[in-house]
């Protein structure tokens, strides 16, 4: 049965609950798995060889070659991208929300006009979110909320310490999750803004953008105020607004979300979107979803910390 | 090459202690800030008080000294916040929660008080109050951290010594009990659930 849901691009969606999809196993898909970073090695090796060796050219030109051609098909011929796409389905379950479905490319043009920088590679947000499906539902505090969201198999290693959670047994590899999660508020913040980890090389008189009162956050965060249409505001303008939506109990929320998913945030007047990623050290879908719906929860307590003082 | 090298560290030397000094400046100015932040938010509270205390009194029938005790606390920290010195404020603070305490156990025992609706819309507000005293304490804190870490580092230290100034007072309260207020004034404590 498909319910109308509210959705910050179009305004309005039909939804429909998602349809768990089982994951099929290939026999060689583990071997390949293992196998994957031994001929990135050999790839690379062959490439070298090819490269500075005019004996071994040739067999490091057959060596790159077999590794790069292992590491392209190899996921194919196994089916490991129709099971990625599919844990990515089973993963939209998350606290029974509705939807899962893959995002129209006109849909992902469109978030990408109007949050183009929570989705770039930029300083100080080392990782591209890119957005594959979209879920819909409202949160425990019945705050409408859309999530758009991508899977991407990872090692344990991957993103450090901090972003890393394990759910469940010991693996070697987990998911990372990129996600964009958008919040409908009641009212109006009055405010555009972006919300930004702050660039490296902002330093003394190359440090430009607005200043909370916490020298933590200023150094996290990088601040803009923007016009309607995008624009940036000029220095000083709107400041004000900005810092009165920005309340001590709202900077200490994205301080501690900023440590947990690399978060990042765009205030849209009565929308607010947050991006960030988190790599799950699981692969057992019913985890997944358990921490997709945390992940939810926890930026919908930044989200309303944004609205509590708007009202 | 010697007179090349000694122009430089002659040339490098207050280009150093500007730069120092201006840091250092910077760090003060936001522990100042910081601490604005918290006071914003006491006075907020304090502002609640006198409402919390009409609504209790609207419902009794008689007066009580807790009533009074509350509002000379709340008198103490209103004058004290504008013009005294944080250790000051803060024993002002710490009065004042206590006798917020008092007033919460009366409250427990005095169904007139908590069949009084209009304290609960004064509790979601002081709840909210103390949550923002938490983090603007929070922010502060980390404001005196990093400032009081750079008057301990060179060349941040030489400066310091020689342009007055002083290490900066962590706001030290005790958080456990603006919470136990918080949790002692909720609404199921009170009696004043669905249909009350």
């Amino acid at each position: 049965m498909s319910i109308s849901v509210w959705d910050p691009i179009t305004g309005q969606a039909n939804a429909t609950a998602p349809t768990e999809a089982q994951v099929t196993t290939h026999p060689l898909a583990g071997l390949v798995r293992m196998l994957t970073l031994p001929m990135l090695i050999v790839c690379l090796t062959g490439f070298g060889i090819a490269v500075f060796s005019e004996t071994w050219m040739f067999h490091g030109i057959a060596a790159a070659t077999v590794g790069f051609v292992f590491i392209l098909l190899g996921s194919k011929l196994t089916g490991e991208e129709d099971n990625r796409r599919t844990r990515i389905m089973n993963a939209a379950h998350a606290g029974g929300h509705l939807g899962g479905t893959p995002l129209p490319k006109p849909k992902i043009a469109q978030l990408a006009g109007r949050i183009k920088s929570l989705l770039v590679l930029r300083a100080g947000a080392s990782i591209p979110l890119v957005l594959e499906h979209e879920i819909w539902g409202t949160t425990r505090g019945d705050i409408p909320f859309w999530m758009g969201l991508s899977l991407a198999q990872s090692q344990a290693f991957f993103g450090g310490p901090k972003a890393n959670v394990r759910a469940g047994p010991d693996t070697t590899h987990g998911e990372m999750a990129m996600f964009v999660v958008a919040y409908q508020l009641n009212r109006d913040t009055g405010i555009h803004a972006e919300i930004m980890p702050e660039f490296t090389t902002a330093k003394g008189p190359f440090d430009l953008d607005v200043k909370t009162e916490s020298a933590q956050f200023n150094d996290r965060f990088n601040i803009r105020l923007r016009e309607e249409d995008g624009q940036a505001v000029g220095k000083g303008v709107g400041s004000v607004a900005l810092l009165r939506v920005l309340t001590p109990a709202t900077q200490v929320t994205l301080l501690e979300l900023s440590d947990t998913y690399s978060a990042r945030v765009i205030v849209d007047r009565d929308v607010v979107f947050f991006g960030g990623y988190r790599n799950f050290q699981t692969t057992d879908h019913a985890a997944l979803q358990r921490l997709l719906s945390q992940a939810v929860e926890d930026f919908a307590t930044a989200a309303t910390s944004f609205k509590t003082y708007a009202e | 090459m010697l007179t090349t090298l000694i122009i430089l560290i002659i040339i490098a030397i207050p280009v150093i202690w500007a730069l120092s000094q201006n840091a250092l400046v910077a760090g003060r100015e936001r522990v100042n800030e910081g601490w604005s932040g918290i006071t914003i938010q006491l006075k907020r509270r304090h502002a609640l008080i006198p409402n919390l205390v009409q609504a209790a009194q609207t419902a009794m029938t008689h007066e009580n000294s807790i009533f009074d005790k509350l509002l000379a606390a709340r008198t103490e920290a209103v004058r004290l916040v504008s013009s005294g010195s944080r250790d000051e404020i803060t024993e002002a603070e710490a009065h004042l929660t206590a006798a917020l305490n008092d007033f919460v156990g009366y409250a427990e025992d005095t169904p007139e008080i908590t069949a009084n609706g209009n304290i609960q819309l004064l509790q979601t507000q002081l709840e909210e109050t103390e949550d923002q005293i938490a983090a603007a304490r929070r922010l502060y804190n980390g404001n005196v951290t990093a400032y009081n870490m750079r008057l301990d580092q060179i060349p941040y230290s030489y400066v310091a010594a020689r342009g007055g100034f002083e290490r900066a007072a962590l706001f030290e309260v005790d958080e456990a009990e603006f919470r136990r207020i918080s949790q002692d004034l909720s609404v199921s404590d009170l009696g004043l659930g669905a249909g009350t």
